[in-house]
């Protein structure tokens, strides 16, 4: 028991390890796109017209005038005690500034993860249990058409289809009104959250297609077929039980997917969330807070890929046997 | 003797494509298209710039497609803004794999702690949602057509990176390749004598994703409005999307052009990619 426990303990320790070594390099690498590479940025951000003067002020108010390994580390510092930074084009903190968005996109990129994984798990073991059936066919072929489909094209698509041009039952923007709850606004919602569903939705269920199609023409589940074994429990105790570990992994993908698509389809939405946020502070060339939010949402990815591991080992009896023990 | 035979089933290859129904629709799709796009700034009825009418009015007689939201004749900038497009995709995608060939080779001939700080700063980097990273990119360089497609090269350069590094690395195992380490070969001829021909296959289907990818990131970054001015298709949507309910030819005829050559550009991969993988199990 005591072993057992140590084990764990070392895995967590080592994961966690892994985790921190993996957001330094993407701060790090942000970092050095951002404020190393370009020479003027104080120039570039207030335009030809300025003078020394005002230059020098900015420079100063970005910490630019010092060493570029001090900038680095109080950038980071700050990171750390959850400090996103000063806007460079409000002068607003960026936690104030973004955290509304912050909190609006985190409900739609749940509420479409809430939709989304069921519905792939539901559509990729139907497909697999028929393979060459209709319904693999369908969701074959219509896989392939939204995966060569940017964002914005599906979701300007449906806006010319359900509100405006053929059919006109939803609003074409998602302009919420800050002082309501989200869910108050629901109908305001259904539209992106709808395009974010397809456009996530076809990875996933090809993935949980092949992965489960795969388990149902292994050994294990002949033999557990050939035993008598009833098709529902083999399905479930024998195939499913080997495809959740690795389609935990493809599950956090489809969530970083729900993430960078929240750009474009904001966009089109006018819906006030991060995504949106973020296409306005790349053209205000708000350098602190796309660096911050940058790093923010890798964060997120990289936790949650941990956890997805850890779910995922309890699920493999093999990979949580202690080593050497057992044989 | 290996020239024959690689120009043997190059040609199988080719022929297994002509027979795919889907594969040749999806190179007739990218003739219209890339036809559409290099011819159209000839045919088309006005200069790009010039207003023909009143914005977002709707076709008549000497304007088809109706106006934008300037009021230019919408036939004549979606003739125009082809040539841009095409060119930042393929622009993006040769950036992603040149980056990709040297930072996955690298991954795996490199000496030790080199190989493996390089293998764990590709699986961070991937991570990052690819836009993203072309975001931050933009920001640092301001929005330009040449910023674009580097934005979308160093997008997809971690990925192609690892598909890279994986072959790289299958090849470094290989006995011919430890026999010209033996030899004492050059890094540089081991690459290009040794590592580069291993992984040809790999990289050629490696270029289908990427251009697929990068037309993609190109359309959708400059729909956001950082294509830095020239006029293109994305950047159309982008701007009559608000017109949508009057005139929605402006929006809708781009929209189905990269729609069209989107799906043609991933019908010629995929047909491609089967054609391969069944002419090396020969």
């Amino acid at each position: 028991m005591g072993a057992r426990f140590g084990q764990a303990a070392l895995w967590c320790a080592r994961r966690l390890a892994i985790m921190v070594g993996m957001l330094l390099v993407v701060a790090t690498i942000v970092f050095l796109i951002t404020q190393a590479l370009p020479g003027d940025l104080p120039r570039q951000i207030l335009g030809q017209a300025a003078t020394d003067a005002q230059i020098a002020r900015l420079s100063e108010q970005m910490g630019l005038d010092r060493p570029l390994i001090v900038q680095y580390f109080e950038w980071l510092g700050g990171m750390l005690r959850g400090d996103l930074g000063v806007s460079l084009a409000s002068g607003t903190p960026v936690a104030t500034l973004m955290g509304p968005r912050i909190a609006a996109t985190a409900f739609m990129v749940t509420v479409a993860a809430a939709i989304t994984l069921p519905a792939a798990f539901a559509l990729g073991i139907a497909a697999a249990r028929r393979p060459g059936g209709a319904l693999d066919h369908a969701i074959s072929g219509t896989v392939f058409v939204i995966m060569s489909m940017p964002e914005f094209v599906i979701a300007i698509a449906l806006v010319a289809i359900l509100a405006t041009n053929v059919f006109h039952v939803l609003p074409a923007t998602a302009a919420l009104d800050p002082r309501i709850p989200i869910w108050d606004q629901a109908n305001l919602i259904v539209l992106p959250l709808i395009a974010m569903v397809i456009t996530a939705l076809p990875h996933l269920t090809e993935s949980v297609k092949a992965t489960v199609r795969e388990e149902l023409s292994s050994e294990h589940v002949r033999w557990a077929r050939l035993s008598g074994i009833p098709e529902r429990t083999v399905l479930t105790r024998y195939a499913l039980a080997n495809v959740v570990p690795p389609s935990l992994q493809i599950c956090v993908q489809t969530v970083g997917y729900l993430i960078g698509g929240t750009i474009a389809i904001e966009t089109v939405f006018s819906f006030p969330g991060i995504g949106s946020g973020l296409a306005n502070s790349v053209m205000t060339r708000d350098i602190t807070s796309i660096q911050s939010i940058a790093v923010l949402i890798a964060a997120v990815l990289i936790a949650l890929y941990a956890v997805a591991d850890a779910v995922g080992l309890v699920f493999t009896p093999r990979a949580r046997r202690p080593v050497g023990g057992n044989r | 003797m290996s020239t024959v035979h690689a120009e043997h089933s190059s040609a199988s290859t080719l022929r297994r494509m002509a027979r795919d129904p889907r594969c040749v629709a999806g190179v007739l799709g990218c003739i219209v298209i890339v036809a559409l796009a290099l011819i159209g700034p000839a045919v088309a009825p006005f200069d790009p710039a010039a207003f023909v009418g009143p914005a977002f009015s709707p076709p008549s007689g000497g304007v088809p497609l109706g106006t934008d939201h300037l009021g230019r004749d919408v036939l004549t900038v979606t003739l125009n803004g082809g040539t841009a497009f095409l060119a930042q995709g393929i622009g993006g995608a040769a950036l992603a794999l040149a980056a990709g060939l040297i930072f996955g080779i690298a991954a795996a001939i490199s000496a030790r702690p080199v190989r493996g700080a390089l293998a764990f700063a590709m699986d961070s980097m991937v991570i990052v949602p690819q836009i993203l990273l072309s975001l931050v990119v933009i920001a640092a360089f301001g929005a330009s057509p040449t910023t674009l497609v580097i934005a979308v090269g160093l997008g997809q350069t971690m990925p192609t990176a690892r598909v890279i590094r994986a072959a790289a690395l299958r090849v470094a195992h290989e006995d011919y390749y430890l026999a010209a380490l033996a030899i004492g070969e050059n890094p540089v001829q081991r690459v290009f004598r040794e590592i580069l021909p291993g992984i040809a296959p790999t990289v050629l289907v490696e270029l289908g994703v990427r251009l697929t990818a990068s037309f993609v990131a190109i359309a959708s970054l400059s729909f956001l409005g950082f294509g830095g001015g020239s006029i293109e298709w994305g950047r159309m949507i982008h701007d009559n999307q608000g017109g949508l309910a009057i005139q929605p030819w402006a929006t809708i005829v781009p929209v189905v052009l990269i729609a069209v050559f989107l799906l043609s550009v991933h019908l010629v991969r995929d047909g491609a990619a089967r054609a391969l993988a069944e002419a090396m199990r020969r």
